[in-house]
C-alpha cells in the first residue's frame, strides 16, 4: 500500500517541484516582466485553445460522419472502409507534419503547387497547417469511441421517434444522437486533450500553443522561470478541460433501455455510393498522400549510407529504450494495478487518479519538470537515459494500468485461495495461476507502452543524453534542418513499427476476449 | 502478512530493474558517475558542443597526457543552467560553450576562475574574456548567405540595417529562435541601441522573412531556391560545399564593422569549485592549453570549418583570413545579456 | 469428524464470530444456515484456513489445524473447498482443473476418470470453464475438491448461482454424491429449505453465534428459541397460560408438562393449525393468497389478532366465512 502511494507520488514530484519552484522565483520578479508574460500567455492560451477547439471539432464531424458511414450504414466494402479509417493511428502526428513540410517544400510531392500558385516556399505552416495536419492524424481517436457507440446503439429509439411522427431526419437528430453523445464526448475530449499536449507537430509548422513556446523558452534562455510558467499555465488549461469534461459527462443524458441493443443500419439507397468518396478523400489526405511522399523522398536520396549510418543506432536506441521502458513501466505499475483490482476502496481509487495524472500532461512538462528536478537534486543523471525512462514512467504508467488492473481481475483471490485449498503453495500458485491469467494483461500493458515510448518525441528530446538520437528525435532533426529526403526512412521505420503493434495490440485483444 | 510480503518482492524488483537500466544504457560508458574525483588524472568537461565535434579532440588529449577525460554533453544553455544550480559544488573542472553570452553570463555570475596569462595569450585579446575568465578556441563569424543564381554580391547593401529596404521583400531567410542570431541581436543592441534594433527587427518581419528552425535549414533551403539569402553563421555553408563543390551559395560579409558580420566565439572556461584547488586549476589549464594547440585547432578548422582562433593557425577551404572580417569592436562578455534579446525578441513578435 | 471450540473473529471492532463450537461425527453431511452477514461463510473461510481466528480451537480426526499458537496453512489442511462463485481456473480444462489439487498423487490419471464419471463430466473433460453451463462448472468444482481425496469438504452456497429450476435437481445429485463418497462435508447456505433438505445435521446461526444444532426436523419442530424458529420457517406467536402443565391460548390447550405456571409465548407453525367452517367460531377469514401447493390465509381473532394458516388446496377457506382455528400438530412453548 505503501509502495504504490510513493510510486504515484513518486510520478509527481517533478511537477510539485515546478510549481513549487516558480512561485518561489517569481515571487520577486519585476513588473514589466510580468506583464509582459500575462499578455503573452493570453496570447498563448487563446492560441492553444483555439487550435484545440477547431481540431476537435473537426476531427468529431470527421469521425461522426465515417462512423456513421461505416458503422450504420450498408456502405459498399464497410470492412476495408473501416480498416482504412483507422490506420492513421499508426502514423504519430510529428511524422505527418514532417511529411506534409516536406511534400510542399522544393522538390517534394506537391511543392510544384507553390510555384503554380505563386505563392513563397514555407506556406504550409502555422495555425491552419496544424489544424489541418492534427485534424488528418488525430481524428480515429474520436472515431473510435463514437464507432463502439453507434454499435451499443438501440435502433428501438429511433422506431420510437418515427412512431411518434417525427421525419427521417428529425428521429435521426432526437433519437440516434442522445445515444451516442457520451461516446462522442469521450471521443473529443481525447481529440482536446490530445491537442493541447502536442508538441512535435504544431513546433514543425510554428505554431504558437503553449507546448512550442516552452520548448523555445527552454531551449535559448539560461533562465527557465519563463517555461516553467508557461508549463503551469499549460496544465491549468487542461484541467480546465478535463473539468469541461466532466461537467458534460455529468448531463449525460443516454439510458440504456436494459435490453440487448439492436444497432440501427441506415439505408442508404442510392447515396450507397456517396459515402465511398468521403472515405477516400479522409485516407487519401492522411494515409495516401504522406506514404506517397515519404516513398517518394527515400527513392530521391541518393546517399543511403550516411543515412543508415544515422538511422540504425537511432532504431536500436529506440528499441532498446521502448523494451526498458516498457518493462520499468509494468513492473512499477503492477503493485498499483494488484491493490485497485483486489483490495477496493477509496485510498487505492485515490492512488490510481494520482497515476491517472501524468497521462494527462504533456510529454514536454514532464520532460521540463523532470530537468528542474534533476538539476536541483541529482545532477549526476542529468542526460543520461535513466531520467528518459522515468519521464515515461510518469507518463505512460496509467497506461499500463489498465490493462494490468483487467488482468487481475481475471486472476482474483479466490482463484488463489482454491489453488491454496487444493494443496498448491506460493510457487506453484504463482506459476500455474497467477502468472498464466496475468500475462494477457501484461503483455497488453507491454505493447502500450512500447507504441507510446517509440512515438514520443517532446520528452526524449528533453532528457535525452546530447550526441544521441530516437527515431522520432531524428525525424525531428531532419525537419529541423530541412532533410526532407533524410526523414523518409526513419519515418516509414516508425510507421510500421507503430503499425505492427497496433495490429498486434488488436490481435491480443481479440484473443483475451475469446478467452475471457 | 502476506501481502507485505508480495509488496517487497516488488520493490526488490523494482530497484533491480532500475539499476539494470544502468547496464542496458547504451550511452553509459561517457557518462560521469557520481563518484568523487580522487584520482588527478581524471578531468571532467561539460560540454556545449556535440560529442561528434568535440570527442576526438578530447581522445587526442587522452592520448596524448594519459589522462582520462569524463565529458557531459549538452545544450549551452542547458550546461550554462546547470553550472549556475550547481554552484561551488560542480564537478566540472572545464565548461566547452558554443557561445561567448553565455561565457560572459558564467562570469558576471563570479561562477569561473581566471585562466592563466600564459594561456590567454594564445588568442587575440577580442576573442577572449579581459577578466580572463574564459578563451576563445574556434571562432563563428555572421554572415549574409546568398545564392548565387539569384543575386550579385554586388546587389548587398552596406550594411545588415539596410535589408529592411522593401525590396527584399520575402527574399530573406532567418532563425529568429537560432542562439547565435540571438547573439547578433544582442551585439546590435548594444552597438546601435534597444530602439533602434527593434526598429530594424520589426522591418524585418515587414519584410516577409521566412523562418527556419536552423542556420542549416536556411543554407539548404538557399541552395534549393525556396529564399535568395539568409542571415546565418559561415560554417554550415562549408558543410554543404564539401559534400557539394557546385552548391549554389555564397558567404557575405559586410563590411565596417557591422553588427551583421559579429565574430561569436566558441571557447572553453574553468568552473570555480567552492574551495580553491591549484592542482584542479592546473589540470584544467592542461587540458585548455591542448585544445588551443596546433593539432587541436587544426582539426577545428578541418573538421567543424570555423576560424581556428590560436596565433598562427589558418582557416580551412580558402576562406578569407579572420583578419578580413570587419568584426564590430567589442567585448563578447557583454553578449551575456540574452534575456533582453529574447525579451525584444517577442515583444516584435519574432518569437512567440 | 470435525470439532470446534469457542471460535472468535471480530474485524475492526465489529464481533463476527462471538465464540462458535460444534462437532460433526464423520461422513455426515452439515449445514451451517443463517441469514446473510451472519457470520457462517466467516467461519467457513477459518475452518478453511484462508482467514485466521482470534481465538478457539478447530481439530480434525483429533488433528489440531487451529489453535493457539498452532496455524496450519491453507495448503496443508486437506481441507476441500467449493466456492460461492466457483472460482474454477479460467485458463485450465475440466481435466487440468480436477487434477490441480493432486500434484503428487500417483494414480492421477485413475482418480481423475473416477471423478469424471462420478460428476458425470467425461465428455466434457477438454472444454474450458466458460464452454460449460451453470450446472456442469458446479460439477467441476465439486469434483476439484473432491479429487485430492480431503478430510472434509467445505462447500459455500454452492448453489448461489445457479437459477431456481437447476438448483432442486444439482442439489439432490450433489447430496447423492456426497453420501456416496462418504466425505464429512459443511455446507453453508442462506436459503431454508436447501438446509432442511440437505442436512443431515443442521447448524443455525445468527449474528455470529450458534443458536441451535441437531436432525433437521428436531429443530423445525421444536426450535430451542424464536429466532430459530422464524429462520426455519412461518409460524405465529400466541401469548398463552401455563397453569398446571397445560397452556393455554386463543386456539385450545396444549401439553406443558415440564414448564412452571406463568405466562409465556406459544409459536405455532402455520401449516399446524387447521380451519373448520363454523357458524359458531371466533375466527373470520380476512383474506387467502393462493400459491398453488398450498394457500396461505389470514384469520381474524377477537381482540384483533391475526394469525396466518397454511392450508391445502382442496380446503382453502372462504374470504368472509366464519371459522374454528385449531391447533393440530407439534409447537413450542418459549420464554
Amino acid at each position: 500500500m505503501i509502495l504504490c502511494l510513493s510510486i504515484g507520488l513518486l510520478a509527481l514530484t517533478p511537477l510539485a517541484y515546478l510549481l513549487v519552484r516558480t512561485i518561489g522565483e517569481t515571487g520577486g520578479g519585476t513588473k514589466t516582466s510580468s506583464f509582459l508574460f500575462s499578455l503573452r500567455t493570453l496570447e498563448h492560451a487563446g492560441t492553444s485553445l483555439g487550435l484545440a477547439a477547431v481540431v476537435t471539432t473537426a476531427s468529431t464531424l470527421i469521425a461522426l460522419f465515417l462512423a456513421l458511414c461505416t458503422g450504420a450504414s450498408d456502405l459498399p466494402f464497410r470492412r476495408t472502409c473501416t480498416v482504412l479509417v483507422v490506420c492513421p493511428l499508426a502514423i504519430p502526428c510529428y511524422v505527418g507534419a514532417a511529411v506534409y513540410i516536406g511534400t510542399f517544400s522544393p522538390g517534394g510531392l506537391l511543392g510544384g503547387a507553390s510555384e503554380i500558385l505563386g505563392v513563397r516556399y514555407g506556406w504550409f505552416s502555422g495555425f491552419w497547417a496544424s489544424a489541418f495536419v492534427l485534424t488528418l492524424f488525430t481524428y480515429p481517436l474520436a472515431y473510435l469511441p463514437i464507432r463502439a457507440g453507434l454499435s451499443r446503439s438501440d435502433r428501438t429509439l429511433l422506431e420510437a421517434a418515427r412512431s411518434l411522427g417525427h421525419s427521417r431526419t428529425r428521429a435521426w437528430v432526437h433519437g440516434m444522437l442522445p445515444q451516442i453523445r457520451t461516446s462522442m464526448v469521450a471521443g473529443s475530449l481525447m481529440v482536446a486533450l490530445y491537442t493541447l499536449s502536442e508538441f512535435g507537430a504544431v513546433s514543425m509548422l510554428r505554431c504558437n500553443t503553449f507546448t512550442r513556446v516552452i520548448y523555445l523558452e527552454y531551449e535559448s534562455a539560461f533562465d527557465r522561470t519563463g517555461a516553467a510558467l508557461s508549463s503551469l499555465a499549460l496544465v491549468a488549461l487542461i484541467g480546465l478541460i478535463l473539468l469541461l469534461g466532466e461537467w458534460m459527462r455529468g448531463r449525460n443524458t443516454s439510458g440504456q433501455t436494459g435490453r440487448p441493443a439492436r444497432p440501427c443500419r441506415w439505408r442508404l439507397g442510392r447515396w450507397r455510393w456517396l459515402g465511398v468518396p468521403g472515405v477516400g478523400v479522409v485516407t487519401l489526405l492522411s494515409v495516401g498522400i504522406p506514404l506517397t511522399s515519404i516513398f517518394r523522398w527515400w527513392g530521391r536520396s541518393h546517399s543511403t549510407d550516411p543515412v543508415l549510418d544515422a538511422i540504425l543506432p537511432a532504431l536500436v536506441t529506440t528499441m532498446v529504450l521502448a523494451v526498458v521502458a516498457a518493462v520499468v513501466v509494468v513492473i512499477l505499475a503492477l503493485p498499483t494495478s494488484m491493490l485497485a483490482s483486489r483490495y477496493p476502496s477509496k485510498l487505492s481509487r485515490m492512488i490510481e487518479r494520482i497515476t491517472h495524472i501524468g497521462f494527462g500532461l504533456p510529454g514536454i512538462v514532464i520532460g521540463l519538470a523532470l530537468v528542474f528536478v534533476v538539476l536541483r537534486f541529482l545532477p549526476a543523471v542529468y542526460q543520461t537515459w535513466g531520467i528518459v525512462i522515468a519521464g515515461y514512467v510518469i507518463l505512460f504508467l496509467a497506461q499500463a494500468t489498465g490493462p494490468l488492473r483487467a488482468g487481475f481481475d481475471r486472476a482474483p483471490r479466490p482463484l488463489e485461495d482454491a489453488a491454496r485449498t487444493l494443496g498448491a503453495r506460493w510457487p506453484r500458485r504463482l506459476r500455474r495461476i497467477t502468472i498464466p491469467l496475468l500475462v494477457p494483461g501484461m503483455s497488453s500493458a507491454f505493447l502500450l507502452v512500447f507504441i507510446s515510448t517509440t512515438k514520443e518525441l517532446p520528452n526524449t528530446l528533453l532528457l535525452a543524453p546530447a550526441g544521441s538520437h530516437t527515431l522520432s528525435t531524428r525525424i525531428w532533426q531532419y525537419t529541423e534542418e530541412a532533410m526532407y529526403a533524410e526523414s523518409a526512412l526513419p519515418a516509414l521505420i516508425l510507421i510500421a513499427l507503430s503499425a505492427m503493434m497496433v495490429a498486434g495490440l488488436v490481435w491480443r485483444e481479440g484473443m483475451v476476449e475469446k478467452t475471457a | 502478512m502476506r501481502n507485505r510480503t508480495v509488496m517487497n518482492s516488488f520493490l526488490v524488483t523494482t530497484i533491480l530493474a532500475l539499476t539494470g537500466i544502468g547496464f542496458a544504457d547504451p550511452a553509459s560508458e561517457t557518462e560521469p558517475t557520481q563518484e568523487k574525483v580522487e584520482s588527478p588524472a581524471e578531468i571532467i568537461v561539460y560540454s556545449g558542443r556535440s560529442e561528434s565535434l568535440i570527442g576526438p579532440a578530447l581522445k587526442k588529449y587522452e592520448d596524448a597526457t594519459g589522462n582520462t577525460v569524463k565529458v557531459k554533453y549538452g545544450s549551452t544553455s542547458g550546461l550554462t543552467a546547470l553550472l549556475l544550480e550547481e554552484g561551488g559544488a560542480t564537478p566540472a573542472h572545464v565548461f566547452i560553450a558554443q557561445d561567448a553570452g553565455a561565457l560572459g553570463a558564467l562570469a558576471k555570475n563570479r561562477r569561473l576562475a581566471p585562466i592563466s596569462d600564459s594561456v590567454l595569450v594564445e588568442v587575440e585579446p577580442r576573442f577572449r574574456s579581459p577578466a580572463g575568465h574564459w578563451v576563445g578556441v574556434t571562432g563563428r563569424a555572421r554572415s549574409v548567405a546568398y545564392n548565387t543564381n539569384a543575386m550579385n554580391p554586388s546587389d548587398m547593401p552596406d550594411s545588415i540595417r539596410d535589408f529592411t529596404d522593401p525590396k527584399w521583400k520575402g527574399r530573406i531567410g532567418w532563425a529568429p529562435g537560432n542562439g547565435s542570431f540571438q547573439a547578433f541581436v544582442t551585439a546590435m543592441r548594444m552597438r546601435d541601441g534597444d530602439a533602434k534594433t527593434e526598429a530594424w527587427l520589426r522591418g524585418i518581419m515587414a519584410n516577409e522573412a521566412v523562418v527556419y528552425p536552423k542556420n542549416s535549414a536556411i543554407v539548404r533551403a538557399l541552395g534549393a531556391g525556396e529564399v535568395d539569402l539568409g542571415f546565418v553563421n559561415h560554417y554550415y555553408l562549408y558543410r554543404f560545399l564539401s559534400e557539394d563543390p557546385e552548391f549554389p551559395v555564397k558567404n557575405h560579409f559586410l563590411p565596417n564593422g557591422d553588427p551583421g558580420t559579429l565574430v561569436n566565439v566558441a571557447g572553453a572556461c574553468m568552473p570555480k569549485p567552492a574551495t580553491p584547488d591549484a592542482a584542479r586549476v592546473a589540470q584544467a589549464e592542461e587540458l585548455i592549453r591542448f585544445l588551443l594547440d596546433e593539432e587541436a585547432q587544426t582539426y577545428f578548422a578541418t573538421t567543424t570549418y570555423e576560424y581556428p582562433l590560436a596565433k598562427g593557425i589558418a582557416p580551412a577551404m580558402n576562406m578569407p583570413p579572420l583578419s578580413s572580417i570587419e568584426t564590430p569592436d567589442m567585448d563578447l562578455s557583454n553578449l551575456d545579456d540574452l534575456e533582453g534579446t529574447l525579451v525584444m525578441l517577442r515583444k516584435v513578435g519574432a518569437l512567440p | 469428524m470435525i470439532e470446534l471450540t469457542d471460535i472468535k473473529r471480530s474485524f475492526g471492532g465489529h464481533d463476527v464470530l462471538k465464540g462458535v463450537s460444534f462437532q460433526i461425527p464423520a461422513g455426515q453431511l452439515a449445514v451451517l444456515f443463517g441469514p446473510s452477514g451472519c457470520g457462517k461463510t466467516t467461519l467457513l473461510r477459518i475452518i478453511a484456513g484462508l482467514e485466521h481466528a482470534d481465538s478457539g480451537t478447530i481439530a480434525i480426526c483429533g488433528r489440531k489445524i487451529t489453535g493457539p499458537g498452532i496455524r496450519v496453512k491453507p495448503e496443508e489442511r486437506k481441507i476441500g473447498l467449493v466456492f460461492q462463485d466457483l472460482a474454477l481456473f479460467p485458463h485450465l480444462t475440466v481435466t487440468k482443473n480436477i487434477e490441480f489439487g493432486m500434484a503428487r498423487a500417483t494414480n492421477k490419471a485413475d482418480r481423475t476418470r473416477e471423478m469424471l464419471e462420478l460428476t458425470h463430466l467425461e465428455s466434457l473433460r477438454d472444454r474450458f470453464p466458460h464452454e460449460l453451463s451453470g450446472g456442469e462448472q458446479q460439477r467441476v468444482a465439486v469434483a476439484r475438491a473432491l479429487a485430492p481425496g480431503p478430510d472434509l469438504l467445505l462447500l459455500d452456497e454452492p448453489f448461489a448461482n445457479l437459477d431456481a429450476t437447476l438448483r432442486c435437481t444439482v442439489r439432490r445429485e450433489l447430496v447423492e454424491l456426497l453420501d456416496r463418497v462418504g466425505t464429512t462435508s459443511i455446507m453453508v447456505t442462506h436459503d431454508r429449505s436447501e438446509a432442511l433438505s440437505a442436512a443431515q445435521t443442521l447448524l443455525v446461526m445468527s449474528r455470529g453465534r450458534l443458536l441451535q444444532s441437531g436432525s433437521p426436523r428436531d429443530l423445525y419442530e421444536r426450535p430451542s428459541d424464536l429466532r430459530v424458529a422464524t429462520l426455519l420457517g412461518d409460524g405465529n406467536l400466541l401469548d398463552c397460560e401455563i397453569r398446571g402443565g397445560i397452556a393455554t391460548c386463543c386456539l385450545g390447550t396444549v401439553d406443558a408438562a415440564d414448564r412452571s405456571d406463568g405466562q409465556a409465548k406459544l409459536f405455532v407453525r402455520t401449516e399446524h393449525i387447521t380451519l373448520e367452517q363454523d357458524e359458531e367460531g371466533e375466527g373470520t377469514v380476512l383474506g387467502s393468497a393462493y400459491f398453488g401447493h398450498d394457500s396461505m390465509t389470514d384469520v381474524g381473532l377477537p381482540g384483533g389478532k391475526v394469525i396466518q394458516v397454511r392450508e391445502s388446496q382442496e380446503r382453502t377457506s372462504n374470504p368472509g366465512s366464519t371459522v374454528k382455528a385449531r391447533i393440530c400438530g407439534p409447537c413450542t412453548i418459549l420464554d
